[in-house]
């Protein structure tokens, strides 16, 4: 996101706050922080996580302020002994309450809030859509990190790798679709790994199957292990999720961990 | 074990261009890109830094804008230090300096630089060895010894095809060497040197001194030959990995040399990395219907067609329907849709362009210079 654009908006606008926002499905509204505006962008009503929203355009939780507002608000907070000193609750309320001006960015660009399994998984899986407007390859909006010392990868004579992302350090003998890997990911012989998110170090021995799964750094998924399973193979949909493995997990050989198993201790 | 602490390390980033000319065209021997994101010098630098050198002097000569821009301030090898730390050594960093004919001379216009360090050892290396070296045994090796020069030499099948700068070594069973033949019209097993060499600082400024008055430059020539008598001067025998870089071919071996898992394993130990300038550049895509095997892949490329035991640098593009095959591609190239690359080496930001087909030999890999569109 370009922090610069809203900045420039802000002061355009002449507001006192800007609150950067995106519309998103009703159904989901009453998750977020929802904002009514009028015609100009104007914010007339906020209301956090709302049973009924009025709204479908919600807070990014992206703000700029004013420096001489917002310091005159958080003192007067701090000052408040009835105050729960919390920014949803307490900062942006009175501001509106006192007619400060409010106005709403609106951002067009990717986002999204990956606070549940599902959700990280869903963001691992968008970075390989070529339609998802999420390009980390474009040198010009580079998204900085801290670069492991580590060789290029390797893709060995065994593998096959198809529609997936994969970092330095990689050994890879497996096959691979449609995933993630982080770096320093061994992949060992017939090892299959499908939608599915390797985070660093991790070791998935021969014959291993990983679908549908988040895998946490450092594990050792051991021979003919089973982690996941892919949702057209279970018949009751509630059954079906993301399986996650933690760190620093060792799955013994031909160990099976089912559709949203959340393993943190070895099995 | 001897303290490294007192250790000054010197390389040398220009020399033996002549045996690469194509690749040293527009830069320094020691920013020749190698293995798929690394440049020559990273190997001999970390080698030293893994070895617990903190001070280290670059002796340029030319071409040297990409070897300044690859080192930065050092911080990548944790040389960005107040106390010793990386200093680049251009060729006219003194009265009378300028372009050196040959070591001695070089080593000459570094005089206040290895003067001022204060170290107690010199380790000198060149570019163009590709190892993974822990330099503390050698130290201790030239210490218990007591020797004036300590000579780091390598067995290779030498033949007078790789004659262009090679020194042989011959080192009797105390491991004193008594004879040092330069190209020398022989062939079979023998012992390199890898113009890596341990001496006394004191030593060393006494050999630059002296030359300067007679006007002596070369080191092998005037000081390991005509004066070989004189001085105390052992060989000590390197029985790891390494590879000497003197020709498009050794530099296309050594590339490939990377794909072995052993040889990998070694060069690029994670206990005594090689460290590189960073790029902070995304994972490598692979996308639909792509096949990569027995290649290395550096972040940043993306894949959509054919790939086979080869080396791909950072940001390389394969087209959909485009082979790449015992090919070299270095950082930014473009093989365009059903293009072939076989048997070739790619320099950086080079476009092959749809449907043309280029094809070298094993021995005699095809070279397409920086930027080109074929």
């Amino acid at each position: 996101m370009n922090y610069g654009k809203m900045l420039d908006f802000h002061k355009s606008k002449n507001a006192d706050a800007t609150i950067a926002v995106l519309e998103v499905p009703w159904e989901e509204a009453s998750r977020f922080g929802v904002m009514s505006v009028d015609e100009n962008d104007t914010i007339y009503e906020f209301a956090e996580k709302p049973k009924e929203p009025k709204s479908n355009l919600i807070s990014m939780g992206v703000y700029v302020f004013t420096w001489s507002k917002l310091r005159k608000y958080l003192i007067d907070n701090e000052n408040d002994e009835t105050a729960t000193k919390d920014f949803g609750k307490n900062i942006i309320p009175a501001m509106m309450a006192n007619n400060e001006k409010m106005v709403a960015y609106h951002f067009d660009g990717y986002w999204k809030d990956v606070g549940t399994i599902d959700s990280l998984w869903e963001a691992n899986m968008d970075v390989l859509d070529p339609k998802v407007p999420l390009d980390l390859l474009d040198n010009s909006w580079k998204i900085y990190s801290r670069n492991p010392v580590m060789p290029p990868h390797y893709a060995g004579p065994q593998s096959r790798i198809e529609n997936s992302m994969i970092a330095e350090g990689c050994e890879i003998n497996g096959m691979i679709d449609f995933s993630v890997l982080f770096a320093g990911v061994t992949v060992e012989e017939g090892a299959i790994v499908r939608d599915s998110i390797i985070m660093p170090n991790s070791v998935i021995k021969k014959g291993a199957v990983i679908e549908y799964a988040i895998v946490g750094e450092d594990c050792v998924i051991g021979e003919g292990a089973h982690i996941g399973e892919r949702p057209e193979l279970i018949e009751d949909k509630s059954q079906w999720g993301v399986a996650v493995i933690g760190h620093r997990v060792n799955v013994s050989d031909k160990a099976v961990a089912p559709p949203k198993a959340m393993i943190s201790k070895d099995i | 074990m001897a303290s490294m602490a007192k250790v000054l390390g010197l390389i040398f980033a220009n020399m033996h261009e002549q045996t690469l000319p194509e690749l040293t065209k527009a830069r320094a021997m020691a920013s020749v890109p190698f293995g798929s994101k690394y440049r020559l010098i990273d190997f001999p630098l970390s080698g030293m830094v893994n070895s617990g050198i903190t001070q280290v002097g670059i002796i340029t000569k030319q071409n040297y804008y990409s070897l300044m821009n690859h080192l930065g301030m050092g911080s990548e090898w944790d040389l960005a230090r107040k106390t010793g730390g990386l200093h680049i050594l251009p060729p006219y960093g003194r009265e009378g300096a300028g372009m050196y004919r040959g070591r001695l001379e070089a080593l000459a216009g570094a005089a206040e630089f290895i003067n001022e360090s204060n170290a107690e050892y010199v380790v000198m290396a060149d570019s163009n060895v590709i190892a993974n070296m822990d330099m503390r045994p050698i130290v201790d090796f030239h210490e218990k010894n007591e020797a004036d020069i300590t000579c780091v030499y390598g067995k290779v099948v030498y033949s007078t095809e790789r004659a262009l700068t090679q020194t042989i070594l011959c080192v009797d069973e105390n491991n004193k060497v008594y004879d040092v033949l330069a190209r020398p019209a022989m062939s079979g097993e023998m012992n390199v040197a890898l113009n890596i060499y341990v001496m006394k600082r004191k030593f060393l400024e006494d050999i630059i001194r002296e030359s300067e008055c007679r006007s002596l430059y070369s080191f092998e020539t005037d000081i390991l030959q005509h004066r070989l008598q004189n001085y105390k001067v052992m060989g000590y025998k390197y029985e790891k990995y390494f590879e000497i870089i003197d020709s498009m071919k050794t530099y296309y071996k050594a590339t490939m040399d990377m794909k072995n898992r052993d040889i990998s394993h070694e060069i690029f130990s994670l206990d005594t990395p090689i460290y590189t300038k960073v790029r902070d550049i995304a994972p490598a895509k692979y996308g639909i219907d792509c096949s990569v095997k027995s290649s290395l892949v550096a972040d940043g490329c993306i894949i959509d067609g054919i790939v086979e035991n080869s080396v791909l640098f950072r940001g390389v593009k394969v087209g959909k329907g485009a082979i790449v095959k015992d090919s070299i591609v270095m950082q930014g190239a473009v093989i365009d849709e059903k293009a072939s690359f076989i048997n070739a080496i790619a320099d950086k930001d080079v476009t092959i362009t749809k449907n043309r087909t280029i094809t070298g030999s094993a021995d005699f890999p095809v070279y397409i210079s920086k930027g080109g569109v074929v």
